[in-house]
C-alpha cells in the first residue's frame, strides 16, 4: 500500500494523486476532511497512525508515504491544532520507521527553507558553487553590492514566495516605510536555468531559457520560454546527493544558474512543487515518484547490509593442479 | 549579554529578571532597534542603534512562534516578519559557526514550533496520543520531553529537579546544540513526571522558570 497525504484541494498534491490513480495500491489521505471534523483524532501508538473521526483509516508500518501539507494561516484554529497533532504523529512514524523507510517529503525537510541565506551557507559547505550574496539593511553596502556586480537579482529572504527580479541603487528603497526589512541581494549570473529534480538516486534536469529574469512568471508576462532535457554533471549530482542525505530528503529540486562550464545553485527546494516541470517532461518526475514509491524503500539512505569483506564461503579452495610439461 | 526580544520591552518575566540583573544586558525589542543587520558569505554583522554587537557577545534570541505579539496589521507586515526572522536566522547560525563553544544563545521560532525536529536525533520516540478535545500541543511537548528520558529510566524516580533531571537536560542541551531548554516537571507520589518542555522560554511560563533560566544564562547572580 503506498499512502498519498495532503490537501485534496492543493494542486501539486492532486496532481500527483491524478497521476498515480491508476494504481491499486493507493490510499490517499485528504487532509482537508480530517482538520475540519470535530471528532476527528489522531493516534500514534509507536508503530500505526490511526486516524479517527467521520473518516477513519490507518497508515501502517513499513509503508510507503508521500506527503505534502503545509500550515496555512487562513486556517481556522482548531483545524491547524489537528493538522499539527496529525503533523507530530507523522514525525513519530518517522522516527519509528528508520532510515530506509521511504517518506517522500519529510515533514521536517521544509525548514531548510525558510531562511535564503543560512541555506545558501549550507549549500556552499557541501561544496556547491553559489552566487555572491548580501543580505543587508545598510543602504550604503547594499549600493556598494550594486556597483560590485551591477543589476544584482532582488528577491525574499525567507521562504515566503517572492519574484525574482533585477533591480538598480534607485530601485532600493532601504529604511521607507515600504520596506522596513532586510534586502537580499544575489549577483546576476548569465547564461541559463537549470531544475533539476532529484528522486531518490533518479534525477530529471531540465535547462530552461527565457528573456524573463524569473522563468516561472515568463509566460504570464509574455515571454516565451524554451525548455530542453539536460544532464547534470557527475560532480554535480554527488554534491546533490550529500546534500540529500545530510538533510534526509528523498524528493529535492535544485534550481541552478548556468553559465559556460559553470554550475551555481541558487536555491534548494525540499518540498517542489513539481507539477508545472512535469508537464514539460512528458510526467518523467511523476513516473520517477511512481516507481520509488512501489519500491518502498530509499536508496539513499537504506542502511547497508552487505557484508563489507569477502567471507569465508566466497573463497573457495584453488586448484592449482600440477603444472604442465608439455 | 544582548536579548533580542519579541514581546514589548518589560512585558515578559524573564526580561525583567535580566534587567534588574547586576551583569550589563541590553534589551531589543525585536528588530525595531536592530540599526544593522547583514550576511555576507560566511561572515555577518549585527549592530544596535550604532554597536555593533562583538561575535564573542551572548545573545539571547527569544522570538516566540509568529505572531504571538502582536498579531499582524497588513500582508506587508506578515511579510516583513517573515523576512526579518529569515535575517535573523541567517545572522545568528553564521556566529553560531565562529563561536563553537556556545557562547551565542539561539531560539528560532523554526526550532521552537516543532521539539520533535529537534529530538529526533534522541532515537526512537515514545508513543503519541490526540483525542478530540485534548491539547495537542501539550500532548507533542510531553513526548518529546519523553523521549529525551527515555535512556535514562533510573531518572525518572530522582528528586524533583535532581541530578537525573538535570542529566537529561545536559544530554537534550549537547545532542541538540541548545543552549539551554526547560523541562516543567511535577513531583507524583515520588516519581517525577514531565508535563512539558521548552525549548524557548514561553512568556506565560511561571515567573520561577525564567528566573531559572536567568541564572542559566547568567544574567542573574
Amino acid at each position: 500500500m503506498i499512502n498519498l497525504i495532503g490537501f485534496g484541494s492543493e494542486s501539486v498534491f492532486s496532481y500527483t494523486v491524478e497521476k498515480l490513480r491508476q494504481r491499486s495500491d493507493l490510499a490517499v489521505v485528504d487532509l482537508e476532511s480530517f482538520i475540519y471534523d470535530d471528532s476527528a483524532g489522531v493516534e500514534y501508538d509507536g508503530r500505526n497512525i490511526e486516524v479517527h473521526g467521520k473518516n477513519s483509516l490507518s497508515i501502517l508500518a513499513g509503508t510507503p508515504i508521500y506527503h505534502r501539507a503545509f500550515i496555512r494561516k487562513e486556517t481556522r484554529e482548531d483545524a491547524q491544532e489537528r493538522l499539527r497533532s496529525f503533523y507530530n504523529a507523522l514525525v513519530a512514524f518517522s522516527l519509528d520507521q528508520g532510515q530506509g523507510a521511504l517518506l517522500i517529503n519529510h515533514p521536517l525537510a521544509g525548514a531548510a527553507n525558510t531562511s535564503k541565506a543560512a541555506q545558501l551557507r549550507l549549500l556552499s559547505v557541501v561544496g556547491f558553487l553559489t552566487p555572491e550574496t548580501l543580505l543587508s539593511t545598510n543602504r550604503a553596502n547594499l549600493e556598494l553590492f550594486c556597483r560590485l556586480f551591477p543589476s544584482p537579482i532582488s528577491k525574499g529572504a525567507s521562504g515566503a514566495r517572492t519574484i525574482a527580479g533585477r533591480i538598480t541603487i534607485d530601485d532600493m528603497q532601504i529604511g521607507s516605510a515600504s520596506q522596513p526589512w532586510p534586502v537580499l541581494l544575489q549577483e546576476y549570473i548569465g547564461g541559463f536555468d537549470v531544475r533539476l529534480h532529484c528522486v531518490g538516486l533518479m534525477s530529471i534536469g531540465l535547462q530552461i531559457r527565457t528573456e524573463y529574469v524569473d522563468y516561472r512568471y515568463a509566460e504570464r508576462n509574455g515571454y516565451p520560454i524554451q525548455v530542453e532535457p539536460i544532464n547534470a554533471p557527475p560532480d554535480i549530482m554527488e554534491k546533490c546527493w550529500k546534500y540529500m542525505c545530510a538533510e534526509k530528503q528523498e524528493f529535492t529540486a535544485f534550481d541552478f544558474r548556468v553559465s559556460g562550464s559553470n554550475w551555481y545553485l541558487l536555491e534548494v527546494n525540499p518540498m517542489p512543487g513539481y507539477s508545472f516541470f512535469d508537464k514539460l517532461c512528458d510526467g518523467q518526475i511523476s513516473k520517477a515518484l511512481s516507481q520509488l514509491l512501489s519500491q518502498g524503500y530509499s536508496n539513499l539512505f537504506r542502511p547497508s547490509r552487505e557484508t563489507a569483506f569477502v567471507p569465508e564461503e566466497r573463497r573457495p579452495q584453488v586448484d592449482i593442479g600440477k603444472p604442465r610439461r608439455d | 549579554v544582548l536579548i533580542i526580544n519579541c514581546a514589548p520591552l518589560g512585558s515578559t518575566p524573564f526580561v525583567r529578571a535580566a534587567l534588574a540583573a547586576s551583569q550589563p544586558v541590553r534589551v531589543l525589542s525585536y528588530w525595531e532597534q536592530i540599526s544593522a543587520l547583514e550576511v555576507r558569505g560566511d561572515q555577518s554583522l549585527l549592530a544596535v542603534d550604532d554597536y555593533v554587537v562583538p561575535e564573542t557577545e551572548p545573545i539571547f534570541f527569544f522570538a516566540p512562534p509568529r505572531f504571538a505579539s502582536p498579531p499582524p496589521a497588513s500582508a506587508d507586515l506578515d511579510f516583513g516578519w517573515s523576512e526579518w526572522n529569515a535575517s535573523l536566522t541567517a545572522v545568528l547560525s553564521l556566529r553560531r559557526k565562529v563561536i563553537p563553544n556556545g557562547e551565542v544563545l539561539i531560539f528560532t521560532p523554526n526550532l521552537a514550533a516543532n521539539p520533535l525536529a529537534f529530538l529526533h536525533r534522541f532515537g526512537r520516540a515514545a508513543s503519541i496520543s490526540c483525542r478530540p478535545g485534548g491539547n495537542v500541543s501539550a500532548a507533542s511537548w510531553l513526548i518529546a520531553a519523553r523521549s529525551i528520558l527515555l535512556p535514562y529510566p533510573e531518572r525518572m524516580i530522582a528528586p524533583f529537579l535532581g541530578k537525573g533531571v538535570e542529566a537529561a537536560l545536559y544530554n537534550l542541551l549537547v545532542e541538540a546544540k541548545l543552549d539551554y531548554a526547560i523541562l516543567e516537571l511535577k513531583n507524583m507520589e515520588g516519581e517525577v513526571a514531565l508535563t512539558r518542555l521548552h525549548l524557548a522560554p514561553p512568556t506565560h511560563a511561571p515567573f520561577e522558570l525564567h528566573l531559572t533560566l536567568a541564572r542559566l544564562f547568567g544574567a542573574v547572580a
